[in-house]
C-alpha cells in the first residue's frame, strides 16, 4: 500500500478524498483478486479512468441508476466478489436504501459502499446533494460496519482493512480538496477502535468523525489557550460498531462534545447517547451538527460557518454550554 | 441443462405443486398465503426444475449450477413445493409459514441453502441477477444460466428496467427472465391499475432478446426456456392467476386469501382431476 508519510500525506490531502479513492483501487484491484469497481456514472468524479484502463473487466458503470448499482453488486457479492460501489452518499443511502437493506444488511453480502459528499462538501450544489442523514440510515442497518475517516491517510488504512475483511459496509467521505493533514506518518488503525488525537484533563472530551475532526482538534486548541478547558480529542471513525470499550471510560468524563458534519439527530451523537442512556453513570453530551434543515446552497466554509462548524463555531458552542452550566 | 422431456410428467409435477400449496394454504386456516400467484408458477417452475435447469442438490455449493431468483417472493409456497417434489428441500411443507420454520411467506437465503435471493421487496431480483451473470462471465463459467422469475405487476417498479437496461447493455446472455402474466396485481388487472402492455414491445426495446408464450404449456416453456440467444432473454409466460382451481382464477382476491374446508375440497378435487 502507498506509503503514509509527510509527502504523500501532503499529496493525498490536495487531492481529496474522493481522488485518493479513485487513486487507491487499481492497488486494491492488485491486492484482492476478486475487487471489483461499480459506479453509477460518476466514475470521472473519482479519477476511476486509470482504472477502468487497467482493469476494464472489474470496472462496471451502470449509469445513473443507484438502485440497479446497489443489487448488481450485490449479485456480484453471491458469486463470491468484493465490489465496492462509489457514488454521491445521499444516493447511495437514501435512494436506494431498500436494495441496501435487503442485500446488506438482510442477507448480508459484503458490499462496500462508498458515498461522497457526506456533510456540506458538496453543498453549493444544493440541499439534493448534501449527506446529512447517510449516517443515520446505515448506522441502524444490522450487518452493516459504518465507517468515517478524518483524512485521506487514514481513508487508505480503511480501505485496506475493509478489503481484507469484505463485509457488508458504509465508508462515508466527507471535505473538498486541499483537506487539513491529520495522519503523516503510519499507525496502527483497528476498525471499531477510536484513535486519540489528543490527551486532555479528564474534565471534557471531543468526540468527532470526518474531516471536520481537523476543526475539532483547532477548536480545542483555543480552548486551552483561552484557559477554559484540556479536552481530549478522539477521531471515532467507526460509527457502528461504536468504541464501546472507550465510551465504557469516558462515562467517569463529565462532558463529551460530538461534532459531526451530519443532521444533529440520528448520526454519531445519538449513537453515543444510545450507548450512554441506560447507564446511571454518564457524562453530559452536547451535539454540534446541522440543526434540523437543510443549510441555502453556499461556499462549503461558509456552510460550515453558518452551521457552527468550523474551530470558531465549535469553540464558542463549547464555551457558552459550559458557562450556561457553571 | 438437462437434455430429458417428458411432457406428462412435467404436467404431473406442476400438478403436484398445486396441490401443495392447497394444502399450505388450507394449513393457514383464516390466515391464508399467497396462493393465487404460486399457482401462475407451477409450470414455470415444475419445467425449470425438472427439466431445464442443473440444480444442485445440496444447495448452492455446485459452482455449475443455474441459479434461479424468484424476484416475486410472494411465490414462494410454489418454489419450496417444486423444490420438495425434486429433492432438493429438506423442511417439511407442513412447517410452511410455522414459527421459526425456515419456509416463510417470502423465501430467505439464510434459511434455505437452495435460495439464492431473500426476495419479498419487489423489483430488486433482476439487478441481482445481472450481477450474477456478470459474475458467472468473469469466472469463466459459460454454462451456468441465471432465470430471474418477475410478476407483471412487479414490472411497475422502476428498478426493473434499470436492470433490464443494464442486461443489454452488459450483454448478459447468460440471464434469462420470466415474467409471469397473469394479468392481475393486488388491485386489480395489471391494466386497469398500471398499463403494462404492450409487454414484448417494451423488453426488445430494452435490447432483449423477447418470447411470449402460454405459461401454463409446459412444451412450450421448455422449448422457451432452452433456447439460447445472444442477448438477455425473456419469456412473457401468460399465465392465469389461480390456475387450475375454477373459483380462483382470475380474480384478484385470491392473490393473499384463505381457503374454509369446502374451497379446499373443491379445489382439490379439481386439481387432482387433472392429474
Amino acid at each position: 500500500m502507498l506509503e503514509i508519510n509527510r509527502r504523500n500525506a501532503r499529496i493525498w490531502s490536495m487531492l481529496g478524498m474522493r481522488r485518493v479513492l479513485g487513486m487507491a483501487l487499481s492497488e486494491l484491484a492488485e491486492q484482492d483478486e476478486r475487487f471489483v469497481f461499480v459506479t453509477a456514472d460518476v466514475a470521472r468524479y473519482f479519477g476511476a479512468e486509470k482504472f477502468a484502463q487497467a482493469y476494464p473487466d472489474r470496472y462496471i458503470d451502470v449509469g445513473i441508476a443507484e438502485q440497479n448499482m446497489v443489487t448488481v453488486a450485490a449479485g456480484l457479492a453471491k458469486e463470491g466478489y468484493h465490489p465496492l460501489t462509489a457514488t454521491y452518499a445521499t444516493f447511495t443511502t437514501a435512494r436506494a436504501l431498500d436494495q441496501v437493506r435487503v442485500s446488506l444488511a438482510y442477507m448480508g453480502l459484503p458490499v462496500l459502499l462508498v458515498g461522497v459528499g457526506g456533510g456540506l462538501a458538496e453543498g453549493d450544489l444544493s440541499a439534493t446533494h448534501m449527506g446529512l442523514e447517510d449516517v443515520a440510515v446505515m448506522r441502524v442497518l444490522p450487518k452493516l460496519t459504518v465507517i468515517e475517516p478524518a483524512d485521506c491517510a487514514e481513508l487508505l488504512l480503511a480501505l485496506q482493512a475493509l478489503i481484507r475483511e469484505p463485509r457488508p459496509a458504509y465508508l462515508r467521505l466527507t471535505g473538498k480538496t486541499g483537506q487539513p493533514m491529520l495522519y503523516r506518518n503510519m499507525f496502527e488503525y483497528t476498525i471499531g477502535k477510536a484513535n486519540c488525537l489528543q490527551g486532555g484533563d479528564g474534565s471534557l472530551a471531543f468526540l468527532t468523525a470526518g474531516t471536520v475532526t481537523a476543526q475539532v482538534l483547532k477548536a480545542a486548541e483555543s480552548l486551552a489557550d483561552a484557559g477554559t478547558v484540556h479536552a481530549s480529542v478522539y477521531d471515532m471513525h467507526t460509527i457502528k460498531p461504536l468504541d464501546a470499550a472507550l465510551l465504557e471510560e469516558l462515562s467517569h468524563c463529565g462532558r463529551l462534545v460530538v461534532v459531526e458534519e451530519h443532521m444533529q439527530s440520528g448520526g454519531l451523537a445519538g449513537a453515543i447517547a444510545e450507548f450512554y442512556a441506560e447507564r446511571a453513570q454518564r457524562p453530559r453530551i452536547l451535539a454540534l451538527g446541522v440543526k434540523d434543515a437543510y443549510p441555502a446552497a453556499n461556499d462549503y466554509e461558509e456552510m460550515l460557518r453558518l452551521s457552527g462548524l468550523t474551530a470558531e463555531g465549535i469553540a464558542s458552542s463549547v464555551q457558552r454550554w459550559m458557562e450556561a452550566e457553571q | 441443462m438437462k437434455a430429458s422431456f417428458d411432457e406428462k410428467e412435467v404436467q404431473r409435477l406442476a400438478a403436484r405443486i398445486r396441490l401443495d400449496c392447497l394444502n399450505m394454504t388450507y394449513a393457514q386456516g383464516t390466515e391464508g398465503a399467497h396462493i393465487g400467484g404460486a399457482l401462475s408458477l407451477a409450470e414455470i417452475l415444475a419445467v425449470l426444475y425438472h427439466s431445464v435447469m442443473r440444480v444442485s442438490p445440496d444447495g448452492r455449493r455446485d459452482e455449475q449450477r443455474d441459479r434461479l431468483i424468484l424476484s416475486k417472493g410472494h411465490g414462494a409456497m410454489a418454489l419450496y413445493a417444486a423444490m420438495k417434489e425434486e429433492g432438493v428441500l429438506q423442511e417439511e411443507l407442513a412447517t410452511y409459514k410455522n414459527d421459526g420454520s425456515p419456509l416463510s411467506a417470502h423465501p430467505s437465503r439464510a434459511s434455505i441453502p437452495g435460495v439464492e435471493f431473500s426476495s419479498g421487496s419487489l423489483g430488486q431480483g433482476l439487478s441481482l441477477g445481472v450481477g450474477c451473470a456478470l459474475g458467472l462471465r468473469r469466472k469463466g463459467n459459460q454454462d451456468a444460466r441465471v432465470f430471474v422469475i418477475v410478476g407483471d405487476g412487479e414490472c411497475d417498479e422502476g428498478a426493473i428496467w434499470e436492470a433490464a437496461q443494464s442486461a443489454a447493455h452488459f450483454g448478459c446472455r447468460n440471464l434469462v427472465a420470466i415474467v409471469d402474466h397473469n394479468r392481475l396485481q393486488y388491485d386489480g388487472p395489471t391494466e386497469q391499475v398500471m398499463a403494462l402492455a404492450p409487454q414484448r414491445e417494451k423488453w426488445e426495446a430494452f435490447g432483449w432478446k423477447a418470447l411470449q408464450i402460454d405459461g401454463h404449456s409446459a412444451e412450450a416453456l421448455y422449448e422457451a426456456l432452452s433456447m439460447r440467444s445472444n442477448r438477455p432473454l425473456v419469456v412473457i409466460a401468460d399465465t392465469v392467476k389461480g390456475k387450475g382451481v375454477s373459483f380462483m382464477e382470475g380474480h384478484p382476491e385470491w392473490h393473499n386469501h384463505a381457503l374454509s374446508a369446502e374451497e379446499f375440497a373443491q379445489a382439490v378435487k379439481e386439481i387432482e382431476a387433472s392429474l
